[in-house]
């Protein structure tokens, strides 16, 4: 029997390697452009308690958490690519 | 033309495209169960995008339809002849198990049914040598064993990172974040799905004409079969099956955005990935596969390992269970044009009857989302954040 554990491992470390890049950046992203901002539910925790300041988030993480959701966003569209035939 | 192959090709084609839409509403779990679940999308929105993609994906593309069935049954010179009665008799097959596994809201691959179907259905007709069994274990029980092994490990990391990046989906803005990337990855899914799944019955309508002698061979399949299996498809996937969905998004593990996210996403890479390497990997199981590993990513997180298994064990049994129906049906199918039509009769009672059964306890778009009692009783199902 012929099995291509080749194959098997490629689309495992490629895959692997695809996913880690987008989940990453976008994950970044989204923690970058939280810079400044307090902690989702950190509000209403502190109720009655002192304000909770959101300070001004700093120009270069917003320059990157904007660079993190352009290599997600090129990433979708290069799956789009592979998925329509017509395209290539 | 002999009016018993007309009724043939024609229970072929009605079947054909009853499969389609059994396929299309046992598949929409795959891509949007863990958007439904983590509220991303409202359920009825969710199966509306998913039924447009999946509209969409069928006629981007009609390749696989081409290579449909080309393999695991032998044809041609040298093969056998594969009849219109043996296709009519695996349909019947693989309908009744899509049927079965909808029932118990098993997430079970339709292309496993499928091919189940026919291979029972070739055994009876054309004998043990008709199927090429090193063809079915390299194109199927090897991919069926890795999908879920490779997308499960990918999702697990995806999830841990997702997780860690925005210290446990805490900072401002996550939630929706992850909602929205969520969205767009289940898209995807739904996308490469439609240029697949959709394929396989337009390869076996077209097989049927071209064994019918209606159509050429070589030829690709005509465009009101393009047409009407898109829209079976389709239509199969807004209506939705709620009780499989319902087993993926709730059941396996209590998905929230941030798994959510990096399911889908383990999802939509290691399926394009792999066909583009020709090494196709099962929707299904891989998006089941995925939703798991999201859950052991995450610390805490419980996966429900009773609920698992049994999904494990309908994968096993799949291909068997939908190659016995479809040698019953073959069987009795193949003796005279009255077999033929009892076949389709029993077929029809008996998917009414799982029907009937099924609305008993009926899962729709309205109760998808609650808590099972399973899951319930564990106290250990911790539901923070999303």
């Amino acid at each position: 029997m012929d099995i291509n554990w080749g194959a098997i491992a490629l689309v495992f470390v490629i895959g692997l390697a695809a996913t880690v890049v987008v989940v990453a950046a976008y994950s970044f992203g989204i923690r970058l452009l939280a810079t400044g901002s307090p902690d989702e539910g950190a509000a209403r925790q502190l109720e009655g308690g002192p304000h909770l300041q959101s300070s001004a988030r700093p120009g270069g993480a917003t320059a990157l958490g904007y660079l993190c959701f352009t290599i997600a966003g090129a990433a979708v569209l290069y799956g789009l690519y592979l998925i329509v035939p017509q395209f290539h | 033309m002999d009016p018993s192959v007309l009724i043939v090709v024609a229970l072929v084609v009605a079947t054909g495209l009853f499969f389609d839409f059994t396929n299309g509403f046992h598949d929409t779990a795959n891509a949007m169960a863990t958007s439904v679940a983590t509220g991303a999308l409202r359920p009825k929105v969710a199966v509306a995008i998913s039924a447009v993609l999946n509209l969409v994906g069928a006629f981007l593309s009609t390749e696989v339809a081409k290579t449909v069935s080309n393999g695991i049954i032998k044809e041609g010179d040298g093969g056998v002849q594969i009849t219109p009665v043996m296709i009519f008799a695996g349909l019947v097959g693989a309908v009744l198990w899509n049927l079965t596994t909808w029932y118990l809201g098993l997430p079970s691959s339709s292309s496993h049914a499928l091919f189940g179907g026919l291979i029972g259905a070739a055994l009876i007709g054309a004998g043990t040598g008709a199927v090429d069994w090193a063809v079915l274990v390299s194109k199927v029980v090897l991919p069926a064993l890795f999908s879920p092994l490779i997308a499960g490990s990918v999702a697990l990391l995806a999830t841990f990172l997702a997780y860690r990046i925005t210290r446990q989906a805490r900072v401002a803005g996550s939630v929706r974040g992850f909602r929205l990337g969520q969205i767009v990855s289940a898209s995807l899914v739904s996308l490469a799905h439609g240029t697949n799944d959709a394929q396989k019955t337009m390869g076996v309508i077209t097989l049927t004409f071209i064994a019918a002698g209606i159509q050429d061979q070589d030829s690709g399949p005509q465009f009101w079969v393009i047409l009407a299996c898109g829209l079976a498809i389709a239509l199969g996937t807004y209506l939705g099956g709620w009780r499989i969905m319902r087993t993926v998004g709730k059941r396996i593990t209590d998905v929230e955005s941030p798994q959510g996210f990096s399911a889908e996403t383990s999802s939509a890479a290691t399926i394009l990935i792999s066909s583009q390497l020709g090494f196709a990997l099962s929707t299904t199981q891989v998006t089941s596969g995925a939703v798991l590993g999201s859950g052991l990513g995450k610390k805490l997180a419980s996966v429900h390992w009773g609920v698992a298994g049994k999904i494990a064990i309908g994968w096993v049994v799949t291909l068997p269970a939908a190659a016995l129906v479809g040698a019953l049906s073959a069987w009795v199918a193949s003796t005279s044009t009255l077999g033929l039509v009892l076949v389709a009769v029993v077929a029809a009672a008996a998917a009414l009857g799982i029907y009937v059964l099924a609305r008993r306890q009926p899962v729709t778009h309205e109760n998808v989302n609650d808590e099972p009692d399973e899951a319930r009783a564990q106290p250990a199902a911790t539901r923070t954040g999303a």
